[in-house]
């Protein structure tokens, strides 16, 4: 065994770094698929399917690491393998700890596909590969392990060679055909082929077929105690030509065939037992009628030896310095398109394409740019529209034309002398009415030119129209692909959720659903951290224990529901729990001595504004500080995550009932539906998800209540709230802004008001002037910029001028709690 | 013509390289499947020259899928492509008229020999 932990670990060969992505898309996949397994095996340890499907699993990805050159990867799945077929043969059972220890390869082995991912060279796992193998030789019948280290201890033996050129004492066959000519093959191998005795076989089954074996060398039972093999010599009484002998033999791993004809005598000495063992292959051979026939034939040697995966020790070296010298970068290299070639059916299963999500990205970018353009085109042709109007005005001009052309040829030239004309050139009348007759050719064709412009700006318009639904189709087929279900992701949390309530003792009943929800993909990735976290919390601090349970009348079991809905441009993931809700009294008891916030403060808080104190840095309610959800940095952290990603998270908690998490994600993260409107001659854009009405209100419907100023719609108080009161702005370019803008705002009585809202809360946002609703290409500012809170970032419109994007949660909360400070002056100053 | 070469792996990662290597070998490669049950079906549209033929596969596995294939066209061509731990399955593989095997994982020279030795059959 240890061979196997001092086997070199290290990165892909290097060949195949192209197929690194793959590798790691398909082996995540199929490390999701065995946890799944192996969790219904856990409640299930006999079910044979389940087993089956296990170890699929794990020789596919072992396969697949192994021609990746990932020996660490491949070591351990190799072990876990000889787990499985122990356990498939009912050796050994499944029990609880092999689970454990099988769960914890497993996510090695995702750590491993991680390392992967980001070009880190792999560690391996000797520790775990002893406990396995420990397991497995607990066992009555160890499986042959294989090890290529075997080879390289013995590599210098080659029984094979010496064998082959001692003749043993067969005894002859008499021929049954008289045609049959009797003849020597003599086969040799490439250097190191693997499974030499099964090359044999296959070469003597092929040689049936054509002729009566009489004798091989070296004899079938050496054949199984092989190391390798380089020779095979092979007797035989055949009709067949040389060639089609040749043919026969010629099998992968074979390097070259001599044929030569040998005298009756020779074969006199062929081996009875040779024979007899001959015929029953040839026999079994005939009947390729199925499996049954087939484990009748069982006289074929056995061999049971170590198998070996012969690599001399040279080539392993090689493949060692070769993986250690990887070009990272390479990993990015991957996408691989498999186009089918054939009929129909060939693209069945080629139905899928892997591509780098860099160059997602980079799709999408410009897609966005797309739309950035189109965005242009429809404000130039909005633009140009006054220009190209149809209006009277130009038939208007064509009548006077008309008339003045008219007018000129029918007022008579005649009134005056054409002598006269002649004579005085300078005659002003006359020159006059030259010239105008000159304009109003040229207006004339002036006129022509406009109409023709009027038809081809008709044309232009149809030709945006079609560009812009072009370009919508364009950005929504890219953002199609980046569309993964969230299935995948949820179920990850069975494992999760396993793990904790067993540590924890608490039986927890997972519930997912809509696992069919689309995301995309970035998201997913994304997502993983935080909702480990959120779910942690739900288990750890959420559902009770079952004592208590059991004092309040819930079931004992409590119940953890993840679920994906979608709802217009964005996707909910709601995580609820049947827990003992959010203690709001012990919030604000934490956040007072925290110093979040002054008790005076919190006697005006609703139950719902105390609970958001579980999103500030540094908050934790439970009693004592446990492993499973941390130490109480989780929830901004969390809160952070799910902002970067221009997603929302709230809290919904009701004491004694459950808390409920619900974080709301655009569709993507690059194009967002947004309603424009101006603010102080300042262009914002707020996503239209959380522009839920927009209202007209009058100077006279602002109420107070409790000293904010506030609007009733339909019977609902919403806080009023000026753009002043979210941000702070630079006293220099805004001030000019302010003076003509705000004081318009109060002059004039009327004005209009968003209802902005993120699902739970509203508040009505003052604006001076609605632009329209419009896909906007989000920019990051963190980027370039600095991330400014209530801002998700900034956008170039059509003209080219810049807008932002408001961060509608946070501009929720900076506005709740400057209000909350000013009113907090107002009272401290009043009293 | 070029020679018709029919993957069967469930790995898609398998297929690929397989591809890429009978692509280069001047073998044409006509379909792809991912289990025994398609490989049958698709042997039985496609009639390809020859088939790499994994053994452990869902559903059903290349063993069976090579006596199906085997029994409704004797001459059929199915070279196994396998781990080193399947030999009781290659030695029933081997009964069953597999042409023959190769070991998983393969070096690549490995698979092109098998492409250039059965391409010179045709």
């Amino acid at each position: 065994m240890t061979e196997d932990l001092n086997f070199s670990t290290g990165m892909p060969a290097d060949d195949m770094g192209e197929y690194l992505q793959m590798f790691v898309d398909e082996t995540s996949e199929q490390l999701d698929d065995l946890v799944e397994v192996l969790l219904v095996l856990e409640s299930a340890p006999d079910s044979i399917g389940h087993l089956n499907e296990s170890f699929r699993l794990i020789h596919s990805i072992k396969g697949a690491a192994a021609m990746m050159g990932l020996d660490s990867i491949t070591l351990l799945t190799h072990h876990l393998e000889n787990h499985f077929e122990c356990l498939r043969s009912g050796i050994k059972s499944l029990d609880r700890p092999m689970i454990d220890l099988i769960l914890r390869c497993v996510d090695f082995l995702r750590g491993a596909v991680e390392t992967i991912r980001e070009g880190r060279p792999l560690v391996s796992a000797p520790e775990l590969i002893e406990q396995l193998s420990n397991a497995v030789a607990d066992t009555a019948k160890p499986p042959p392990i294989l090890t290529r280290a075997v080879v390289s201890a013995n590599p210098s033996s080659e029984p094979a060679e010496s064998t082959s050129i001692v003749p043993s004492s067969d005894e002859v066959h008499p021929p049954s055909i008289d045609v049959q000519i009797r003849k020597r093959m003599v086969i040799y191998f490439d250097r190191s082929i693997d499974l030499p005795e099964l090359k044999s076989e296959l070469i003597l089954a092929r040689l049936s077929e054509l002729g009566i074996v009489t004798r091989i060398s070296p004899a079938s039972e050496e054949l199984a105690s092989l190391y390798e093999l380089r020779t095979l010599q092979v007797w035989l009484e055949s009709s067949s030509s040389d060639d089609s002998l040749r043919i026969a033999a010629d099998i992968v791993g074979v390097d070259l065939i001599e044929i030569d004809d040998c005298g009756l005598d020779e074969s006199e000495d062929s081996d009875r037992h040779e024979v007899e063992h001959i015929e029953s292959l040839t026999k079994v051979e005939s009947e390729s009628s199925g499996l049954s026939a087939a484990s009748s034939g069982r006289s074929v040697p056995v061999v049971l030896v170590t198998e070996n995966n012969a690599k001399p020790a040279s080539q392993l070296v090689e493949a060692t310095t070769i993986a250690n010298s990887v070009d990272p970068s390479r990993e990015n290299v991957a996408s691989s398109v498999a186009s089918s070639t054939g009929s129909e059916q060939s693209s069945r299963v080629v139905e899928t394409v892997r591509v780098d999500i860099q160059r997602l990205d980079q799709l999408m970018n410009l897609a966005g740019e797309l739309v950035v353009n189109r965005a242009r085109f429809l404000q130039l042709a909005s633009q140009m529209t006054e220009t190209f109007k149809k209006s009277g005005l130009l038939s208007q001009l064509r009548d006077l034309c008309d008339v003045l052309r008219e007018q000129l040829s029918s007022t008579p030239l005649s009134s005056t002398p054409c002598q006269e004309l002649t004579e005085n050139d300078a005659d002003p009348v006359g020159k006059q009415r030259l010239e105008i007759q000159a304009t109003v050719v040229a207006f004339e064709e002036q006129l022509q030119v406009l109409e023709r412009g009027r038809r081809s700006f008709l044309q232009l318009n149809e030709a945006i129209d079609q560009f812009s639904r072009v370009s919508d189709r364009l950005q929504r087929g890219v953002l199609d692909t980046r569309m993964v279900p969230v299935g995948p992701l949820f179920n990850r949390f069975k494992r999760t959720v396993r793990d904790i309530s067993n540590e924890l003792g608490k039986k927890v009943n997972l519930v997912i659903r809509g696992e069919d929800t689309e995301l995309d993909k970035r998201m997913i990735d994304e997502l993983g951290d935080p909702l480990v976290h959120l779910v942690r919390n739900a288990i750890d601090h959420g559902l009770e224990s079952e004592s208590v349970r059991r004092i309040r009348g819930k079931s004992q079991e409590g119940t953890l529901t993840l679920e994906a809905v979608h709802r217009g441009n964005s996707v909910l993931i709601t995580i609820g729990d049947d827990g003992g809700g959010i203690d709001t009294e012990k919030v604000k008891c934490r956040a007072i001595e925290r110093g979040i916030v002054s008790s005076a403060e919190v006697g005006m808080m609703s139950d719902y504004e105390i609970a958001q104190f579980i999103w500030a840095p540094g908050f934790s309610t439970a009693d004592v500080i446990s492993d499973i959800s941390g130490r109480g940095v989780g929830m901004d952290i969390v809160k952070t995550r799910i902002g970067e990603l221009n997603g929302t998270v709230e809290v919904d908690s009701t004491i004694g009932v459950g808390t409920k998490f619900v974080i709301r994600l655009p569709l993507t993260l690059a194009i967002i539906r947004s309603l424009l409107f101006k603010i102080n001659q300042e262009i914002f854009a707020a996503p239209i998800e959380n522009v839920r009405e927009i209202v007209s209100i009058n100077k006279r419907d602002i109420l107070t209540v409790h000293g904010r100023d506030s609007i009733e719609v339909r019977g609902e108080f919403i806080p009023l709230v000026r753009i002043d009161d979210v941000f702070d702005w630079h006293q220099t370019q805004y001030r000019y802004a302010e003076n003509t803008e705000v004081e318009a705002d109060v002059r004039v009585d009327e004005t209009s008001a968003l209802i902005m809202t993120t699902g739970i809360k509203s508040m009505a946002l003052v604006v001076s002037e609605l632009k329209g609703c419009q896909h906007i290409v989000v920019k990051s500012l963190d980027e370039n910029f600095t991330h400014i809170r209530g801002l998700a970032g900034a956008s170039i419109l059509g003209d080219g001028s810049v807008c932002l994007l408001l961060d509608v949660v946070s501009c929720l909360e900076l506005a709740r709690q400057r209000l909350r400070e000013r009113s907090h002056h107002r009272t401290i100053s009043t009293t | 013509m070029s020679n018709r070469l029919l993957i069967v792996d469930d790995a898609m990662i398998m297929r690929l390289r397989i591809r890429e290597i009978a692509t280069q070998s001047g073998w044409e490669v006509v379909g792809e499947a991912a289990s025994g049950g398609q490989a049958i079906e698709m042997f039985r549209s496609l009639k390809p020259d020859l088939v790499t033929m994994d053994i452990v596969m869902p559903q059903m596995d290349g063993v069976e899928a090579l006596r199906v294939i085997r029994e409704e066209e004797p001459n059929a061509r199915v070279c196994m492509v396998s781990a080193l731990n399947q030999r009781e399955k290659l030695s029933d593989c081997i009964r069953l008229g597999a042409i023959d095997f190769i070991v998983k994982p393969f070096e690549k020279s490995r698979l092109a020999s098998l492409f250039e030795k059965q391409g010179r059959r045709q």
